[in-house]
C-alpha cells in the first residue's frame, strides 16, 4: 500500500458510533434487499453505507498450490490496491468441481460474485445461471475489439457478452528432442502432418514381446483424446450458425475414429488402455518430476499450452519444443486444433454483481494480470493489445508462436448449450470404436443426434 | 402449554402421562420435520419433475407429459446400457458376496485362537471411507505398479488391466463390493452363533456328514440372514455409486456405467433435472419391483421359529 493510499485508508476511518449505525443500517438494509430479492449493491445503498464503504466481492477459482497460487492471490490483491471499495475474498475450489459446486450454490441462492472457468460454461447462460454482463460492458465502455475474435465469440451467448476472457488457451504438440535424436529422428523438423506423426511416433514406441508398451511414441489416447482438437485437425466443424444447431462433419469424424482404431489395433487397445491407466494418476503426474513428460515416457503429446512453464519447472533437464497440432493433409479447411477461452464468470443472482463485473473485468483487461499472472500460466492474454505487450515476447518463443501462428488459425470451440453432453458423447464414440469394433458411421451419427436432442432440451 | 406434573397418586418417580403424546410428538418435531423436508417433498416433487424439462437453476418446469420416459426406453442407448451394467453388478456381486460372507462367517463362529482378531481384519473394511479405499485400490489395481499384478507377477501371471479393460473392470469392482461386505459377515456370524448346538449333536449322533448338516441344518437356520442380506445388498448394488465415480468414471467404453452414475450425469453434468428425475423413478420401481419378488418368493422359505 502506497502513502496516498495509506491516507486515503485513515480518512475513511470510523468512529464506533459510526461503525454501529452502519452494522444496524447494514443488516436492515440487507434484510430488505434479501425480502424485495435485490443484489448486493442495492443493499449497500438501502443501508446507508457511507460513500467508499467497501463491499465484499467472492471470488472462486481452482488456484490452490505451487506458483499459481501466488500469482493468483498477487492479482487479487492488486485489484484490491486499485479498486479500494471491493474487499475481495479468494475460496479455492478444486478445479473438477468447480463448475459443479457454483450450479449448486447458483441454485441455492448463494453463489459467488465471480469464478473462474471455461469457454465452454458460457452455455450455461441457456439455463439462466449466469449474470448477462452486456449492460456492464457497456456501461464501462469495454472495448470489445480487443480480443481475439473467437475469444470475442465464445464470450457471447445469443449476442451478449457473458463472461470476461483472461487468457485463451491454444494447443501444442509437445515433443520430447531428446527422445528424437535417440531414434534418430532430426528435432528441429517436428511432424507437421497427422501422417508425418504417426510415422516419426512408430519410431519412438518402445514395445515388450509381450506388447507391453514401456515407453511411448505417440498415440491419440494419451494424455487424453481431445476429441474437439484432433476433429478440428481433421478438417470437421462442430456449429452451424445458420441453423443454430450442432453440426459435424461426418466423412472427416469417420476418418478421425478410424485413426483412433487404428492406433487401438497397431498397439492392442488393452495395452494402450493399461499404459494409460498406470501413468494417469494425478494428470499424469503433472506436478512431479515423475511425471509422465518429463521423463520420456511419451514423445509426442497434444495438451494445453498451460503445461509449458510447468516442463521448465518439474523437468527443467528435459529439452524439449512445442509446433502446431499436426493436421490432416487431404482435409479441407484443417485447423491447429481448437482454441478456448479461460473466462471469469458472474453467476446469476449473486450479492455483488457490480464487484464481480468489477473483478472480471479487471482479469480480462489489466497489464498486471498478464505479466504475472498470465504468463506464468503459459496462457496467451486474450487481448491483442495485452498479447504485444513487450514482456509477452520476451517470455519465449511460445508465446510468440502460440499469438502469431496458431492462435489465428484455430476454430473456436462455440459455446453452446450442450457442447458438454456433445463433447462426452464424442468421447465415447471413440471408446465404441476402439473397444468394442462399432461402426465409425454410425456412432457419429448417434452422438450427433443424442447432442442435439440435448441442444433442444437445453433451450428448454 | 405442555405440562408435566408429577402424580401424587404414584410412586415418587413417576410422571403423569395425559400429555404423553403431545411430548413424543414434540420430541420428534424435528425428525418428522426433516423427513418431511427432505424425503417426503423431494419423493413427490421428483415424480411431478420427471414428467418436465427441468434444469437446476430456471425454477420453472415445463410439462412435457411422458417425453422423458418415452426417450428413455427408446432413444438413450445409455439407460439400456446402465440397466443392463447394473443388474450384472447386483446379481454378481450377491452371489459372490453371499458365498464369501456365509464362508468366512462360518470360519468367524470357530474357536479359534486371535478370534477377535480376525473379525476385526474382516470387519475392517466397512470402517474405511469409500474415497479412501477407492483411492487406495486404484493403486493396488495399478496395471504395472499395483500390488495385485505385483502378487500375481510372483507366481509367474502377467495380471490384467483391472480397471482399464471392459473385460475386467467390471469384476475389480464386484472383487472391490465383496471385500467391503464385512457388515454381512457380522449378520451372518450372529445367525451362526444362534444356531443351537444341541442340532448338530443331534445330527452326529445319527450319523450325519458335514455337508448334510450344513444343507439341513446350518442354511435353514441361516435363511433370516441371508434373506435380510439378499435384499438389503441388493438395494445397495443397484444403488452403487461413489466407487465406480471414483474409480473408473463408468468407463472404459461404458463397461462400469451403473445406473446411478447415469443418473448422476444426467443430473450434474447435464443439468436434465427432469430427465434425471424420470431415471431416479425407473430405479425405485425397479427396486421395488425385485424387492417384491424377493419377498414373494422368498420369505416362505425362511425358517424363523427354533
Amino acid at each position: 500500500m502506497n502513502e496516498k493510499e495509506r491516507k486515503a485508508g485513515s480518512e475513511q476511518q470510523l468512529s464506533r458510533r459510526d461503525m454501529l449505525k452502519m452494522l444496524g443500517g447494514s443488516a436492515a438494509g440487507m434484510s430488505m434487499a434479501k425480502i424485495a430479492g435485490l443484489g448486493g449493491s442495492a443493499a449497500a445503498l438501502l443501508s446507508g453505507m457511507p460513500a467508499g464503504a467497501q463491499t465484499k466481492v467472492e471470488i472462486w477459482t481452482g488456484f490452490g498450490q505451487g506458483r499459481m497460487a501466488d500469482a493468483m492471490q498477487g492479482a487479487i490483491d492488486n485489484f484490491a490496491a486499485e479498486n479500494p471499495e471491493f474487499a475481495p475474498e479468494h475460496i479455492i475450489v478444486p478445479w473438477g468441481e468447480i463448475h459443479d459446486r457454483v450450479i449448486a450454490a447458483t441454485s441455492a441462492g448463494s453463489p459467488p460474485d465471480a469464478y473462474r472457468g471455461w469457454a465452454w460454461i458460457v452455455g450455461d447462460a441457456a439455463i439462466g445461471a449466469l449474470t448477462n454482463l452486456q449492460p456492464y460492458v457497456d456501461a464501462a465502455d469495454v472495448d470489445l475489439m480487443d480480443f481475439w475474435p473467437a475469444t470475442l465469440n465464445q464470450m457471447k451467448y445469443q449476442g451478449d457478452v457473458h463472461a470476461m476472457s483472461i487468457s485463451t488457451i491454444v494447443l501444442f504438440m509437445y515433443y520430447n528432442k531428446d527422445r528424437m535424436r535417440e531414434g534418430g529422428l532430426d528435432p528441429d523438423n517436428p511432424p507437421k502432418t497427422v501422417a508425418e506423426l504417426d510415422e516419426q511416433g512408430a519410431v519412438l514406441n518402445d514395445i515388450a514381446d509381450d506388447g507391453e508398451i514401456l515407453r511411448l511414441g505417440f498415440a491419440p489416447t494419451l494424455p487424453s483424446k481431445q476429441v474437439w482438437d484432433w476433429g478440428a485437425a481433421f478438417g470437421s466443424q462442430y456449429w452451424d450458425e445458420s441453423e443454430g444447431n450442432i453440426a459435424l462433419d461426418q466423412e472427416a469424424w469417420v476418418e478421425l475414429l478410424n485413426w483412433y482404431k487404428g492406433y487401438g489395433d497397431k498397439f492392442g487397445v488393452e495395452n494402450l488402455a493399461g499404459y494409460h491407466s498406470t501413468y494417469s494418476g494425478n494428470g499424469f503426474g503433472r506436478n512431479s518430476p515423475q511425471g509422465i513428460y518429463y521423463t520420456g515416457l511419451i514423445s509426442f503429446w497434444v495438451i494445453g499450452s498451460w503445461l509449458f512453464n510447468d516442463m521448465g519447472e518439474y523437468g527443467p533437464d528435459v529439452d524439449f519444443g512445442v509446433a502446431p497440432i499436426p493436421t490432416l493433409e487431404s482435409a479441407d479447411d484443417a485447423r491447429p486444433g481448437t482454441s478456448i477461452g479461460n473466462m471469469y464468470f458472474v453467476p446469476a443472482n449473486c450479492a455483488n454483481p457490480d464487484g464481480g463485473f468489477a473483478f472480471a473485468n479487471y482479469m480480462s483487461s489489466s497489464p498486471y494480470v498478464t505479466i504475472n499472472k498470465a504468463l506464468p500460466d503459459s496462457v496467451m492474454p486474450s487481448r491483442p493489445s495485452l498479447a504485444n505487450l513487450p514482456e509477452v515476447e520476451e517470455e519465449g518463443a511460445w508465446t510468440v508462436l502460440a499469438r502469431d501462428e496458431i492462435l489465428p488459425n484455430t476454430l473456436e470451440r462455440p459455446s453452446f448449450p450442450g457442447n458438454g453432453f456433445l463433447g462426452g458423447a464424442l468421447n465415447e464414440a471413440v471408446d465404441h470404436v476402439m473397444f468394442n469394433d462399432a461402426d465409425p458411421a454410425e456412432v457419429i451419427a448417434d452422438a450427433v443426434a443424442r447432442s442435439r436432442r440435448e441442444v433442444e432440451r437445453m433451450r428448454g | 402449554m405442555l405440562r408435566l406434573k408429577r402424580d401424587p397418586q404414584s410412586q415418587p418417580n413417576s410422571w403423569r402421562t395425559d400429555n404423553l403424546p403431545a411430548w413424543g410428538l414434540f420430541f420428534v418435531a424435528p425428525w418428522i420435520i426433516g423427513f418431511i423436508a427432505f424425503t417426503v417433498y423431494p419423493f413427490f416433487a421428483s415424480l411431478y419433475y420427471s414428467f418436465t424439462n427441468f434444469n437446476i437453476i430456471n425454477l420453472t418446469p415445463r410439462w412435457v407429459g411422458l417425453d422423458n420416459y418415452v426417450e428413455l426406453f427408446t432413444a438413450d442407448p445409455l439407460f439400456w446400457t446402465s440397466i443392463n451394467n447394473s443388474i450384472r453388478y447386483a446379481a454378481l456381486l450377491l452371489v459372490f458376496a453371499t458365498v464369501f460372507d456365509i464362508f468366512i462367517a462360518y470360519l468367524l463362529s470357530q474357536n479359534v485362537r486371535f478370534l477377535s482378531i480376525y473379525r476385526t481384519i474382516f470387519f475392517f473394511p466397512v470402517l474405511v471411507p469409500v474415497v479412501a479405499a477407492s483411492l487406495t485400490w486404484i493403486w493396488i489395481l495399478n496395471p504395472r505398479y499395483g500390488l495385485m499384478n505385483g502378487l500375481l507377477d510372483l507366481i509367474g501371471v502377467k495380471g490384467p488391466n483391472w480397471l482399464a479393460s471392459p473385460d475386467t473392470a467390471m469384476y475389480s469392482l464386484i472383487f472391490i463390493g465383496v471385500w467391503g461386505s464385512g457388515r454381512s459377515v457380522i449378520v451372518y456370524l450372529s445367525g451362526f452363533n444362534d444356531i443351537p448346538r444341541q442340532l448338530y449333536e443331534a445330527a452326529d449322533i445319527d450319523g450325519a456328514s458335514g455337508i448334510q448338516k450344513f444343507w439341513r441344518i446350518t442354511l435353514p437356520l441361516l435363511s433370516p440372514q441371508i434373506f435380510f442380506n439378499v435384499v438389503t445388498l441388493i438395494i445397495f448394488s443397484l444403488q452403487s455409486f461413489s466407487e465406480v465415480y471414483i474409480m473408473t468414471q463408468g468407463g472404459p467404453a461404458n463397461s462400469t456405467l451403473l445406473y446411478a452414475l447415469n443418473l448422476y450425469n444426467r443430473a450434474f453434468r447435464d443439468y436434465a433435472m427432469g430427465y434425471a428425475s424420470a431415471l431416479a423413478w425407473i430405479m425405485f420401481l425397479l427396486i421395488l419391483g425385485l424387492t417384491l419378488i424377493i419377498f414373494k418368493f422368498l420369505s416362505g422359505k425362511v425358517i424363523y421359529e427354533r
